[in-house]
């Protein structure tokens, strides 16, 4: 048979068809591709997150830290200051001792110990060692003990053993 | 035998296929819906969660960091204010140091070691006893205020003993030395 017409080629989708498939396939584009923004956003924050997890253990590891060694400084300024006050002390306490012996007296031996007090010395007579050295001793010491001993040119040589006890 | 396949009716209005278009609105609300309940939905739900966990965490994170600079300082500030007393409880003691040391009051004749020992758990107490010659015990003090400046940290201690001999003052005291274990 023979046609007047050239034959069309027949298009496979309607144009109509065309569009709907063009539409359906951009929108679910679209949303595949803000699924996809979404699981991207998602991947960035847990990263972050684990960040955020290991370097807080850290910190508190750091802090942890810093805390035994803040801890430990004070500790060591503590022990310091109880030795500096404990020298300013024994100073204070041995000065103030020597300082008690008046002019008249002597001393040619001490020995002081935390709770004892020995010493040994020369005294013009029994009475100056009596009313000036024994009152301040016996003031600080609640044990006195005293021996003469009368030398050759009528002064004395006394030993003097000094104890405190303390209260329980 | 021929199979036939039922056709869909044809119904056009201005040259729309009605029943066409109707099936392809249908299958594009159940693609949305599809695609919203299997992937944005779960997506939203997953993002909503993790955003409220991060900030979560970096409220953490900020709250560990600030207590961390916090802690910095604190130490920082105590071991600048302490560096001496840090540096003395590390320092080993040195007789011959010592010696030169006392030797702006006193005239040292021996040092002997007496014993080592454990104090506080956490530092070392070594223990010598000190003889010396010195014209004056207002030297003997003199030591004692300034021990607070030597390199060491070092407590005096009981027994002392002042003994007159020859117009010179022959001393003996305890002396302990601290050291950081």
């Amino acid at each position: 048979m023979y046609s007047f017409t050239k034959a069309r080629k027949k298009p496979l989708f309607a144009e109509d068809t065309k569009l709907w498939l063009i539409f359906i396939g951009a929108v679910s584009g679209l949303m595949i591709f803000f699924s996809l923004f979404l699981l991207t956003k998602i991947y960035f924050y847990q990263k972050d997150i684990k960040n955020f997890k290991s370097q807080i253990v850290q910190n508190r590891k750091q802090i942890i830290d810093f805390t035994q060694k803040i801890a430990f400084i004070k500790k060591e300024k503590q022990l310091v200051t109880e030795i500096e006050v404990n020298n300013e002390l024994l100073k204070d306490g041995v000065k103030n001792l020597l300082d008690l012996i008046p002019d008249p007296i002597t001393l040619t031996n001490i020995k002081i110990e935390k709770n004892y007090l020995y010493i040994y010395g020369v005294t013009p007579t029994k009475d100056v060692y009596n009313v000036l050295l024994l009152p301040p001793l016996k003031s600080i010491f609640t044990q006195t003990k005293t021996n003469f001993y009368q030398m050759d040119n009528g002064w004395y040589r006394f030993e003097s053993i000094n104890i405190l006890k303390e209260d329980k | 035998m021929k199979l036939k396949i039922p056709r869909i009716p044809k119904i056009e209005m201005f040259g729309i296929d009605i029943i066409k278009n109707m099936l392809f609105f249908t299958l594009f609300v159940v693609i949305f819906l599809f695609l919203l309940a299997v992937i944005v939905a779960p997506s939203i739900k997953k993002f909503k969660e993790t955003k409220k966990e991060y900030f979560s965490s970096k409220i953490k994170y900020d709250k560990s960091e600030t207590e961390l600079e916090k802690k910095t300082y604190e130490y920082q500030k105590l071991y600048k204010e302490n560096k001496r007393i840090i540096f003395a409880l590390k320092r080993e003691f040195d007789k011959n140091n010592f010696k030169m040391f006392s030797d702006k009051y006193m005239k040292l004749t021996s040092i002997k070691d007496k014993n080592i020992s454990v104090y506080n758990k956490e530092f070392i107490k070594k223990t010598y006893i000190i003889t010396a010659k010195l014209n004056t015990p207002v030297n003997f003090y003199k030591f004692v205020d300034n021990s607070k400046n030597y390199k060491n940290i070092i407590k005096i201690y009981f027994p002392i003993v002042f003994k007159a001999k020859n117009g010179e003052i022959n001393l003996l005291y305890k002396l302990e030395h601290f050291k950081v274990k």
